[in-house]
């Protein structure tokens, strides 16, 4: 398939977690790495990122499904060649012989460069390109880096670059300064033709834009469906973490396993009206599910909820009465209250089963 | 700590609000201590209308004498004030539901009420002779005219800085720039941001919220905060210096060393809780 510009069209994702993974993790099953590649397609990305490692480890890749692969020697460019990958990636230091770069182009491969970027200088300096000889064979551009660049003239010198050359742009941000993800939705929202990321922002260094926080971003913030489903993003967080053994920080964004967790008395009782009100999105849009915690922040609503969870029916006034026990065991437990908390908290106030034929009832006594 | 941006901390209060945090007195004073000591402008220390040991904490913090400037939170309730006020706290925080969603499911009340009890509240602290900072709760999905509305009537009543709250997290640059830009263009007052991390854009914001003109930038430690976590202090100290040229003179290292410390005091408390770690660096 091509891959030229296209202003018409949104930009195309590019997904580079599976090399990043053989780069650190290098042991994965050929299995786990098929898997991936078609949750990847479904997620929403449009091309997979690969190079001679992934390609020696699979020996054929799946139909259906759209590579790009990192060329790094002649073989890898035979390689490239010989199973038919239609488009190829280079590194800018390849532009000086331009025999190879001849021999994919000749070949039908669609050529995109890759230049570290990290200054607006450095753009210009990409831009003299358009006297090259080798500028010819080429179709995209891959600015890799722009780590602190948060201001808007990035946008403009990157659309003048594209307009110089007459390339298709390809943006992959790095994470440097923890502004990988926003550049990524920026390069969206200004129609870049592609955009690279990694899965939970995976890469050397500090890694790259996020994947799913690119997907979530462009479905829920920017209201662009763009064929994205965000369902299977549990399974792949499995999957990564069984392939690069990185354990993900609870909170992490979309993946996190405790985003859905809710405890605050505030946040309770709004989301029990509504859960839009603290929510930003229905938790089954990205597979998880709410689960409200008792603790030190629990107001009487909660507690109610809770014991109803429980099987148990108690008024507001009886949820008030134990309030003060719960957020004291909270505070001396220093974590949410289990179960068994609870319960031993309504033994001690003298909370009974009122009546058991009538939906588990609880009363003072 | 010395920048045109200054840092409010609410690790103490929007922080301690993640799910399954629950510090006591001993804790959250010893971290009001680390958070003075490496030049936090302000400490948002907690909930005093809570009651019971929250209260007490906020008191203490209050009673410590620190450098940091010490904010007790609210709602819009007299009562939560009155709380307030009898900690000692210096500065008392209003927050004002401000978007329809807010107002009408949550709040059950109409905006003449919510401007009618802003002004009641503000006025009533700024008799009292406290310093009050007012909060948008959900700006982002508020009506930016009736945003404009409650910056304007909280400027009028002697309100000394206005919070633009993320509180669901779903900013990002055009949309947080822009107003930001435009409130600023109607109301000459000192603007705060406040974001959550929900699309993994929380510092992005907070930096385009300063560009734009916010001077104020809520940070919790380790990023602690509700469902994804607030902005990360740290990782925004890093991402001001790089792209804003802001905390040039400051010692990143001796922060690292500081933020070890805080996460240490929680995580021994708390020991379910995980931060957002480099943990891909």
């Amino acid at each position: 398939m091509g891959c030229g510009p296209d202003k018409a069209k949104s930009s195309k994702i590019i997904d580079r977690t599976v090399p990043e993974i053989f780069c650190r993790a290098g042991k994965t099953s050929r299995l786990d790495v098929i898997d991936l590649f078609w949750m990847l397609k479904e997620s929403g990305v449009g091309l997979i990122e690969i190079n001679s490692d992934i390609l020696k480890k699979l020996e054929k890749l799946p139909s259906g499904i759209d590579f790009i692969f990192r060329v790094a020697s002649e073989d890898g460019a035979d390689a490239c060649i010989k199973h038919d990958i239609k488009n190829c990636l280079l590194t800018e230091n390849m532009l000086q012989g331009n025999d190879m770069v001849k021999k994919l182009a000749c070949a039908g491969r669609e050529i995109t460069v890759e230049f570290e970027v990290d200054s607006l200088d450095r753009l210009y300096d990409i831009s003299k390109l358009k006297k090259s000889e080798a500028l010819s064979f080429i179709r995209n551009i891959r600015i890799t880096g722009l780590g602190n660049f948060i201001a808007l003239p990035w946008v403009d010198a990157v659309g003048q670059l594209r307009r110089d050359l007459g390339k298709g742009v390809d943006v992959c941000p790095v994470n440097t300064y923890y502004v990988g993800t926003a550049t990524a939705v920026e390069a969206y929202i200004h129609k870049m033709d592609f955009i690279t990321v990694s899965f939970a922002g995976y890469g050397v260094q500090h890694g790259y834009g996020a994947l799913e926080e690119l997907l979530a971003s462009i479905k829920l913030l920017l209201k662009s469906d763009a064929g994205i489903n965000l369902k299977m993003l549990p399974e792949m967080t499995r999957l990564f973490k069984k392939m690069t053994g990185v354990v993900l920080p609870d909170v992490k964004p979309l993946i996190g396993r405790n985003i859905f967790k809710y405890e605050s008395g505030i946040h309770a009782d709004g989301i029990e009206k509504d859960p839009s009100l603290y929510e930003p999105f229905e938790p089954g849009i990205v597979g998880q599910k709410r689960q409200l915690i008792i603790g030190k922040h629990s107001g009487t609503r909660s507690i109610v909820k809770k014991l109803e969870e429980l099987g148990i029916s108690c008024s507001k006034e009886e949820a008030a009465s134990i309030l003060e026990a719960v957020r004291n065991r909270s505070i001396k437990l220093g974590r949410a209250l289990c179960d068994d908390d609870i319960r031993e908290i309504l033994g001690a106030a003298a909370i009974h089963r009122r009546e058991v034929r009538d939906g588990s009832r609880y009363k003072n006594s | 700590m010395e920048a045109d941006i200054k840092i409010v901390d609410t690790t103490l209060r929007d922080g301690e609000q993640k799910a399954g945090i629950a510090l006591g007195l001993k804790e959250k004073v010893r971290i009001a201590k680390v958070l003075d000591s490496i030049g936090i402008y302000q400490i948002e220390a907690g909930i005093p209308a809570m009651g019971g040991e929250e209260k007490k904490s906020v008191q203490k913090i209050a009673e410590l004498g620190l450098k940091s400037r010490v904010s007790a939170w609210n709602r819009l309730k007299l009562e939560d004030i009155r709380q307030s006020m009898e900690t000692g706290a210096q500065i008392i925080h209003i927050s004002v539901p401000s978007s329809n969603i807010q107002l009408y499911l949550k709040l059950r009340k109409d905006k003449d009420w919510v401007i009618d009890n802003l002004k009641r509240c503000v006025s009533y602290c700024r008799e009292k002779g406290f310093e009050v900072t007012v909060g948008l709760e959900d700006a982002s999905r508020a009506d930016f005219s009736f945003l404009l509305q409650l910056v304007s009537a909280a400027f009028l009543e002697g309100a000394e800085r206005v919070r633009y709250a993320d509180t669901v997290g779903i900013l990002y640059r055009q949309k947080i720039f822009d107003e930001i830009k435009a409130i600023k263009s109607h109301v000459d007052v000192d603007l705060e941001i406040h974001t959550h991390n929900d699309f993994g854009m929380a510092v992005a914001n907070s930096i385009w919220a300063a560009e734009a003109g916010a001077r104020y930038v809520d940070c919790t430690v380790g990023g602690v905060g509700e469902r994804a976590g607030n902005c990360n202090f740290l990782q925004f100290m890093l991402a001001a210096r790089a792209c804003l040229g802001a905390f040039k003179d400051v010692d990143i290292g001796y922060l690292e060393e500081k933020e070890k410390e805080i996460m240490g005091i929680i995580a021994y408390k708390c020991p379910s809780v995980s931060f957002t770690l480099d943990m891909l660096g």
